[in-house]
């Protein structure tokens, strides 16, 4: 059975052609860091197994990615190496490539995306770059399946001749000394790995070194000698060397007209989409019309017939006269109508618009915009003391927080991994989208504006944070540096966005159908039984009720704790978010207000101001997220002293920002001042000081920072 | 006094219930996956 290793720069098509070679349906994302860790798969038709290691820019030891790499290259020696270079950025791509050659395992170089430097007008001879970097070059296209059956032929022959290619030539001065190395070396390291030892070492590349044992004071000396024949660090020598030698490759292979003809469509609309003054508003644009298309529009016709005809017409009166006609019993009848379908119900009646949503999300990775997202972000981010590669985690938890808070793990700095899981569950999850859509159903018309207000005010919120914490002792630090590769535009796969959207939807429903329906089951108990177990006439009379009522008090200052329903909702919302959904259509009679061709949110809208109904959203938009983030926040942060830290600082800040928007909203709108708007307003006072006031790490920082560069 | 139509109906809702609560604790079990395959746990499986 064969071994190969898929390794490659982030996000040059890595899992794509991990998926074509495997028939496997990994997760794929148009941002770097999608693989954080290696995994493996049969390729089709071939005996050999292809592990798909992190996409990383060098063999250096900077990055846990670059570390999973490298180890697995080197102490588990697969038999063929396939290294992903993307045509398009062919140069960069291949320095990675000028050290696998190093590594003296067979090498197949797969040359990606060669159907847009052909759309681009461009042209790579891969016979020619085959012959510059010594080892077989296959033209392909991960994306559309071309060159896939060529591609599984050279690494089956690439492994049945075990031909190891010959590393690319460096300076004459870099040479002579690493073949010096070589020879103190040899012997001490595995024979096939003498070339990567020996040039690592010139590097001083400190895993490398450690390796060498006592004779790192030896190999220092010729490294040094070196340096002073050449008046440069070795390692910047030996980069050089590398750059010089891919060129060389390269321009071998790509002739006068290179790998492209000068400024491409992806250059052109890269140039208004990530401008320094448009890129924002652009963004916020686009955000602005996919709600206004999956929340305001198509979406909303779609939920709207779910609830009225789907569950208004023909599920619960069908089921309700069902249940009567056999006789069953109205208790019986009333916990599977009112507890199961009309929680179920309410979260399902959002659906369409979800399904909509997700749609649009993904054209929009897929195309590419969502890497320019991050590209813009990343301005941002920096400008506030965060690293733009926090914006990856947030990213991707848009789609679920339990990714989001894993995805911290690749950021190097261990003080902006901390701060990144402590803060990336703020931007909304698609858990909380029925939630938003609710609150923007019921109190303003459907207006997408209160979905694209949610997001920014959890981009807000990560970016705030990202200043206050960064004052505390444990969190300060420089942000973490940020590379990353902006991908070609595209037309989105049919296939790939068919797949993804129907991932999502799948994940939605099939959570509706275990965490919803139990927890809506044990709310309609809850709410129908009093303590000694008597079935209550009034609802506000329930077990439930006394229990949402213990609590809601704290509340009050914020516009919704007057009626327990809404702090039941808040906390059945710790199981899921979608919980708050459910529990409103246990609790405000889904099913009635179905069959009678009304929306549950008029129910809603009955008990709350608008304002209160955006401060009951934002409470739920940034207070602790559900239990199965708070179980990956503990995996990110280590303890759990740690994990409660931040789920008290989560709530915190969700109060102060609640209590700030409702107090000073309704001076605004009613002109109602009282003791809690005094309070909101010292509480902006405290946040605004906390923004504004001296960071007294920050240039601390900046000088470690300068250190370390 | 059940009658036949109750203990059925009431069977067949534990059995929804139980399937239900199967998953949701093999979901937790598994770190609250939602099968969003954004993670390290499905690309494993």
């Amino acid at each position: 059975m064969i071994r190969a290793a898929l390794a490659g720069n982030p996000n040059c098509g890595k899992t794509t052609l991990f998926n074509k070679l495997t028939g496997s349906s990994q997760r794929v994302g148009n941002w770097p860091g999608v693989t954080i860790d290696r995994k493996e798969g049969r390729i089709k038709g071939a005996d050999a197994i292809l592990v798909d290691l992190p996409g990383i820019y060098s063999l250096s030891p900077y990055s846990p990615e670059e570390i999973v790499s490298r180890d697995f290259l080197l102490d588990e020696s697969p038999d063929v190496i396939v290294n992903i270079v993307d045509a398009t950025n062919m140069e960069r791509n291949l320095y990675l490539t000028s050290q696998i050659l190093d590594v003296g395992i067979p090498t197949v170089v797969a040359l990606n995306m060669m159907d847009a430097v052909r759309k681009d007008g461009g042209e790579i001879d891969t016979v020619k770059l085959s012959s510059a970097l010594g080892c077989r070059v296959v033209g392909m296209s991960a994306l559309k399946g071309e060159g896939i059956e060529e591609l599984i032929a050279a690494i089956t022959e690439a492994a049945a001749s075990g031909k190891v290619p010959e590393p690319l030539r460096l300076s004459e001065a870099a040479e002579a000394s690493a073949s010096r190395i070589s020879e103190v070396l040899r012997g001490k390291v595995p024979d096939g790995q003498i070339r990567w030892y020996s040039v690592k070492a010139l590097e001083r590349d400190p895993l490398a070194l450690e390796r060498t044992g006592d004779l790192e004071g030896e190999i220092l000396h010729i490294v040094e000698e070196m340096e002073r024949e050449t008046d440069d660090d070795s390692d910047s020598v030996v980069a050089s060397d590398r750059y010089s030698a891919v060129s060389r490759a390269a321009a071998s292979s790509t002739g006068k007209r290179g790998a492209s003809k000068g400024r491409t469509t992806s250059d052109r609309i890269d140039r208004i989409v990530t401008d320094r003054w448009l890129g924002l508003p652009i963004f916020a644009g686009v955000m602005f019309l996919v709600y206004y298309i999956s929340i305001s529009t198509i979406g909303s016709w779609g939920t709207d017939w779910m609830n009225d005809v789907f569950f208004g017409e023909w599920i619960i009166p069908g089921m309700r006269a069902w249940l009567e006609g056999a006789s069953v019993d109205p208790v019986l009848t009333a916990f599977i109508v009112d507890g199961l379908i009309a929680g179920f119900g309410a979260v399902i009646g959002f659906l369409p618009q979800m399904l909509v949503l997700f749609v649009l999300l993904v054209i929009l990775e897929d195309c590419g915009y969502m890497a320019r997202i991050a590209f813009v972000m990343d301005r941002v981010f920096r400008r506030f003391g965060l690293s733009g590669k926090s914006f990856i985690p947030v990213l991707i938890g848009t789609g679920c927080g339990v990714p989001g808070i894993m995805a911290s793990r690749t950021i190097e700095s261990e003080r902006d991994r901390r701060i990144t899981a402590m803060t990336t569950t703020f931007i909304p999850c698609s858990a909380k989208l029925p939630v938003i859509a609710l609150i923007a159903g019921a109190l303003f018309g459907g207006s997408a504006l209160v979905a694209l207000a949610s997001y920014l005010v959890g981009i807000a919120a990560i970016l705030m944070s990202g200043i206050i914490l960064k004052k505390w002792k444990s969190l300060a630090g420089a942000p973490s540096e940020f590379i990353m590769e902006l991908p070609a535009y595209h037309m989105p796969g049919a296939v790939t966005v068919f797949r993804s959207t129907l991932e999502k939807t799948w994940a939605f429903v099939r959570k509706a159908g275990t965490f919803i329906l139990l927890a809506c089951g044990l709310v309609w108990f809850l709410s129908t039984f009093s303590w000694n177990m008597v079935l209550v006439e009034d609802v506000n009379t329930s077990m439930l009720a006394d229990m949402g009522r213990a609590l809601s008090w704290m509340f009050v200052p914020l516009g919704w704790g007057g009626d327990w329903q809404f702090t039941v909702g808040t906390l059945t919302g710790l199981l899921a978010k979608e919980n708050v959904v459910g529990t409103f259509g246990v609790l405000f009679g889904f099913s009635e207000v179905s069959e009678a061709g009304e929306e549950i949110w008029t129910m809603v809208a009955a008990m709350l101001t608008p304002i209160a109904g955006f401060s009951f959203l934002l409470f739920n938009l940034l207070c602790a997220p559900c239990f199965a983030a708070i179980g990956a926040m503990r995996r990110e942060l280590g303890t759990w002293k740690a994990t409660g830290a931040a789920v008290l600082y989560q709530c915190g800040l969700a109060y102060a920002v609640s209590l700030i928007v409702f107090q000073i909203g309704s001076l605004a709108i009613y002109g109602t001042f009282g003791v809690w708007t005094a309070v909101s307003l010292a509480v902006a006072a405290l946040l605004v000081y906390l923004v504004v006031s001296n960071d007294p790490f920050r240039m601390s920082a900046r000088r470690s920072g300068e250190v370390a560069c | 006094m059940l009658n036949a139509a109750t203990a059925a109906v009431a069977t067949a809702t534990a059995c929804v219930l139980t399937v239900s609560a199967y998953f949701m604790i093999r979901s937790l079990r598994k770190g609250g996956c939602s099968g969003c395959r954004n993670c390290e746990g499905c690309r494993r499986r």
